[in-house]
């Protein structure tokens, strides 16, 4: 299977949810307050062009959030997915929880629906951040489905008050295997925030195996 | 003038005296991002007139209009809400 392929089979996956804070290409178990409407304008590609996707999840309960993703220009892919945190651990100026994601994929262009389940783990605290989470991805038809796997440190250097500018630098490991294919890529990123207002941008470097690079993403985020 | 500086004097002192201010221990708080849905949550409280969140100390403090009481059963459950563990009130308006 070529890497081009590979990249249009999983460059859709990567989109993910645009979940703050979680990590630009992996999976994180962050979720919505519930009644928190989040809305997302986000973009990924690489050196042959990108998409674009507006995304809208809903907290439901404080642990359990709905995401809808539509592709901005109609063209594209419709997703629906849904993110359970069921454990969390909550101590002075840390959070510390799991999560269970589920994701739907229509393509009504190719007339096929994927769909992706995944595990995330996530260490927030004042200073240091880090993830990990591995996604499966069953493809329709006769494409190899999809393994990712996902490693992220973060770190906030200079953490301010409240209602300051918030910088998080991070780097994330990403694994990926279809069929016997694999790959692996290097990935820097920063979070950026302000108030109910997020900047995401990263942009993911192949050092290990078959697939094209670099890809790259940004995400605006808002919470309502 | 005079008349103008004490009657301001005044209005400012009786709003001070009209607000009262709790202050609570909450854990989980680590980025103002994810804090954010704490503010919105408690600003939707009727009589809250203002919320800050203190992330390296773990408080959030919350100024009321005089009269406001926030109960522990529901500060508890709006901060399970909100995706943190509401701990206890540490001050509360005299």
């Amino acid at each position: 299977m070529s890497a081009r392929l590979i990249s249009l089979l999983v460059l859709p996956l990567l989109w993910g949810t645009a979940q703050a804070h979680d990590p630009i290409f992996g999976m994180g178990p962050h979720v919505i307050y519930r009644g928190g409407v989040e809305t997302a304008l986000d973009w990924h590609g690489d050196d042959e062009g990108g998409e674009l996707a507006a995304e809208l999840a809903y907290g439901l309960t404080g642990d359990l959030a709905l995401d809808l993703e539509l592709p901005a220009d109609g063209a594209g892919p419709v997703e629906v997915a849904g993110k359970y945190r069921f454990w969390r651990r909550d101590a002075l100026r840390l959070q510390e929880s799991t999560a269970l994601a589920v994701r739907l994929i229509d393509d009504r262009d190719a007339n096929r629906r994927d769909a992706v389940l995944g595990l995330a783990y996530g260490y927030e605290s004042r200073t240091w951040y880090r993830w990990a989470a591995l996604r499966y991805r069953r493809n329709a038809g006769t494409r190899d489905d999809v393994l990712l796997m996902d490693l992220v440190l973060g770190r906030r250097f200079w953490p301010g008050g409240y209602r300051d500018p918030d910088w998080v630098w991070m780097v994330e490991l990403n694994g990926e295997r279809a069929g016997d294919t694999r790959s692996a890529f290097l990935s820097p990123g920063l979070f950026w925030t302000l108030r109910n207002f997020a900047v995401k941008a990263g942009v993911q470097l192949p050092v290990a195996g078959n697939a094209d690079g670099p890809r790259g993403r940004t995400t605006l985020e808002w919470h309502w | 003038m005079k008349r103008i500086f004490w009657t301001l004097a005044l209005a400012l002192w009786a709003q001070a005296a009209l607000a009262g201010e709790y202050v609570m221990r909450v854990d989980g708080l680590a980025c103002p991002f994810c804090a954010y849905g704490v503010e919105k949550k408690l600003k939707r409280l009727e009589g809250v007139k203002d919320v800050d969140v203190d992330l390296d100390r773990g408080l959030v403090k919350v100024e009321v209009e005089n009269g406001v009481t926030l109960r522990d059963e529901r500060l508890r459950e709006l901060f399970r809400d909100a995706g943190f563990t509401y701990r206890g009130t540490v001050a509360r308006p005299q």
